[in-house]
């Protein structure tokens, strides 16, 4: 007999989707986003970094929330395509952003 | 239901959602960068207040009327909210019915189901061996969903039929209190929402520290999760009052 996911899947995922660039984004010293230190690539700075993180999980919880009218795994996939839809957004707002930064 | 029980659930539930959504106009409109944040809320609360006040003012004899439809707008989003959370948390509460009757202590429903075979048909038994969600089979949360309803509509009939002499207030509290929960529920999921929304669209510096930006995230989620708990633990507490009350009428039938 099929078992239906645990709904515990959730906060699973969001702690796996959101933790790696949570700690990633607070380990960075904070002057350096006065300073425009590159630590990653060039042009990727620590402060467009927590942005990519704070859109991708609020786009995540967003998504788990309206995913639940779907059953099974639709909190977990909601909040996949959240997660993808806000990097998306950060990701198609950066080229103007550097633009501004390089003025 | 009375009139105004009904009217009291629906202004109660409108209510609390439009507190909600002046909660979420306070948090767009708040500049604690001014100082106190404290400060900051009541400044921001006056100023609405006085341009209210002079709106109305201006209005001149349609306090009345502005008052009436406040009250009706109120009321509307309660019926809303009841009509839109059944749907909304249809998954939970279908899983939630599943797994209650899959405890094997509730095997007498079988015989209960068995007795009104031509109404039921199968109902329970597929409704108990078939999974909620299939990825092979997207139209089996529907099916599923349709069952849990006519079991639900069924043992509630049942019981109103069968229950001569039986005082069922304790259940009919609990199906208000489930009816209620649940729009209120539905009200702070939506909260969370808009919130979470907002976080993924917030313009770069909207958030004053990472403790701000983590709490931008985990505020929704808790009001998420703080609203299907309410959901299931009100549902799961119907579950077993309807158990309970179907058990003893089958029992007493059958004896």
């Amino acid at each position: 007999m099929t078992r239906t996911p645990p709904k515990r899947v959730l906060p699973l995922l969001i702690a796996l989707l959101g933790a790696p660039a949570f700690v990633q984004a607070a380990d960075e010293p904070p002057a350096a986003e006065d300073t425009g230190a590159s630590p990653l690539e060039d042009g990727e700075t620590p402060g467009s970094l927590r942005r990519y993180a704070v859109r991708s999980g609020g786009g995540c919880v967003a998504g788990a929330i309206a995913g639940t009218v779907v059953p099974g795994l639709g909190n977990a996939v909601g909040c996949v395509i959240g997660a993808v839809g806000g990097w998306l957004f950060t990701w198609m707002q950066e080229p103007e952003d550097l633009l501004d930064d390089d003025e | 239901m009375k009139a105004a029980v009904r009217f009291a659930e629906y202004s109660l539930t409108g209510g609390f959602f439009w507190l909600n959504v002046f909660l979420l106009l306070t948090l767009l409109h708040l500049d604690a960068g001014q100082g106190p944040w404290t400060g900051a809320l009541l400044e921001l609360w006056s100023g609405w207040l006085r341009r209210l006040g002079e709106a109305l003012g201006r209005a001149g004899g349609l306090e009345a009327l502005t008052t009436a439809l406040t009250l009706l707008v109120v009321f509307a989003t309660g019926l809303l909210l009841d009509l839109i959370a059944p749907l909304f948390f249809a998954p939970f509460e279908v899983a939630a019915f599943r797994r209650f009757f899959r405890d094997p202590r509730q095997a007498w429903m079988g015989e209960l189901t068995r007795r009104h075979g031509d109404y039921l048909g199968r109902d329970l038994e597929d409704f108990l061996r078939e999974p909620v969600f299939s990825w092979r089979d997207p139209r089996l949360a529907g099916r599923q969903r349709h069952r849990y309803e006519r079991l639900r509509a069924f043992l509630l009939a049942h019981l109103y039929t069968h229950a001569a002499g039986t005082r069922l207030d304790e259940l009919l509290d609990q199906l208000r209190l489930v009816r209620t929960s649940r729009a209120l529920s539905l009200s702070l999921a939506l909260l969370a929402l808009f919130l979470a929304t907002l976080v993924g669209l917030a313009e770069e510096g909207s958030f004053a520290s990472r403790y701000a930006e983590a709490a931008a995230i985990l505020i929704p989620l808790g009001l998420f999760l703080l609203s299907v708990t309410i959901t299931r633990a009100t549902f799961q507490r119907l579950c077993l009052l309807l158990s309970a009350f179907a058990y003893h009428i089958c029992r007493g039938e059958s004896g």
